[in-house]
């Protein structure tokens, strides 16, 4: 597939990398050319030195063709601005903006953008090492509304029942893994110190979960 | 009495402010930076400033983006102005919104798909004026 990558930061770079390893054809625009020093050795795709919302840099990154386009710059607003314009005048199926403000991430959500607020995201997740939990997202569905989360089972919670832990429309256990196995498993079952269990959760669930995590069940 | 807000108190939303209070307009402004937030309040007597930014729908909604007939987004740069705009009319569903184009390279982005209904290109207005005047001295 064809991907457009807007702003070759850490980020920008690091996406290249990675849909370049999967066999894909990546083109990327950003401002300074010094920013694709970041790029991998070997990297053969296009690289456009223009401004962000450039006429014929889009033209040439080819987005109107593109399968997705990814606005990762430094700035919310171009961010905001490149996704509307990719998905809204340019049909890109698949547009995703990184966007630093969470409460702007909710607006342009409902614009047709796929955002990711790393702030967000990195609030979450430092909560969670200093709670000593084990939490990861493996995976975000739909528009980032809901995400797939793995928690390691710490010794505190050992013993408590699943259904506990579950919370309607907020959090649902979809899998178990224990000594390398998985299973699914119902509401009845009891987790061990150490299982891996995988949770559908919302971002309010996400919240309730670690709190929960850290939080010893008798 | 008609409403607009203004986002953007440079050297433009000053007098297009200005003008419009004189007109009969009730005028609003949202401005970020300190300085000119000040300079608008003590030059335009009668109008309301409010210090935050336009691409926050908060502080827009702060100042009375609801009840504004005409948004002019007049700030010095593009990518706010688009937002917004977008965030004018597809948000708050203004029912007139105006962008400034302050670099004329951008202004294949000020269409209607971004919330934009008419464009402000400083550069063509000068452009047309001076092309007026040198015709005129031909």
């Amino acid at each position: 597939m064809r991907f457009v990558v807007v702003g070759c930061g850490r980020v920008g770079a690091g996406l290249v990398r990675q849909m370049a390893v999967s066999g894909h054809s990546v083109a990327v625009i950003d401002r300074n050319a010094s920013a694709f020093d970041r790029l991998p050795a070997g990297f053969d795709g296009a690289r456009i030195e223009a401004m962000a919302l450039d006429e014929s840099a889009w033209e040439s990154a080819g987005v109107e063709r593109c399968d997705g386009l990814a606005a990762v710059t430094g700035t919310d607003d171009v961010n905001a601005v490149v996704g509307r314009l990719a998905a809204k005048r340019f049909g890109v199926p698949r547009v995703v903006a990184r966007m630093y403000d969470p409460v702007k991430a909710d607006v342009y959500r409902r614009f047709g953008v796929h955002t990711v607020s790393p702030a967000a995201w990195a609030v979450s997740r430092l909560a969670a090492l200093l709670l000593l939990v084990d939490v990861g997202t493996i995976a975000s569905l739909g528009s980032g509304n809901l995400d797939l989360v793995e928690v390691v089972v710490p010794r505190a919670v050992a013993g408590a029942r699943l259904g506990d832990l579950e919370m309607p429309g907020e959090i649902r256990a979809a899998a178990v893994t224990r000594t390398g196995r998985s299973f699914i498993p119902d509401s009845g079952a009891h987790v061990h110190a150490g299982d891996i269990v995988t949770f559908v959760v919302s971002v309010a669930g996400a919240e309730r979960l670690e709190a929960m995590m850290g939080r010893t069940f008798t | 009495m008609r409403r607009v807000l203004i986002v953007g108190a440079g050297k433009a939303g000053l007098a297009i402010a200005s003008k419009a209070h004189d007109d009969g307009y009730a005028v609003s402004i949202v401005e970020a930076r300190e300085e000119h937030v000040t300079e608008a309040r003590n030059r335009l007597r009668g109008v309301t400033v409010v210090m935050g930014s336009g691409t926050e729908a908060d502080d827009l909604e702060t100042a009375g983006i609801r009840n504004a007939e005409t948004v002019l987004a007049v700030t010095g740069s593009d990518e706010v102005n688009l937002v917004i705009a977008t965030l004018a009319k597809f948000h708050f569903g203004s029912p007139h919104v105006a962008a400034r184009v302050a670099d004329p390279r951008n202004r294949w982005l000020f269409k209607p798909d971004m919330g934009v209904d008419a464009a402000i290109d400083d550069t063509r207005l000068m452009v047309v004026e001076a092309v007026r005047l040198l015709a005129g001295h031909l």
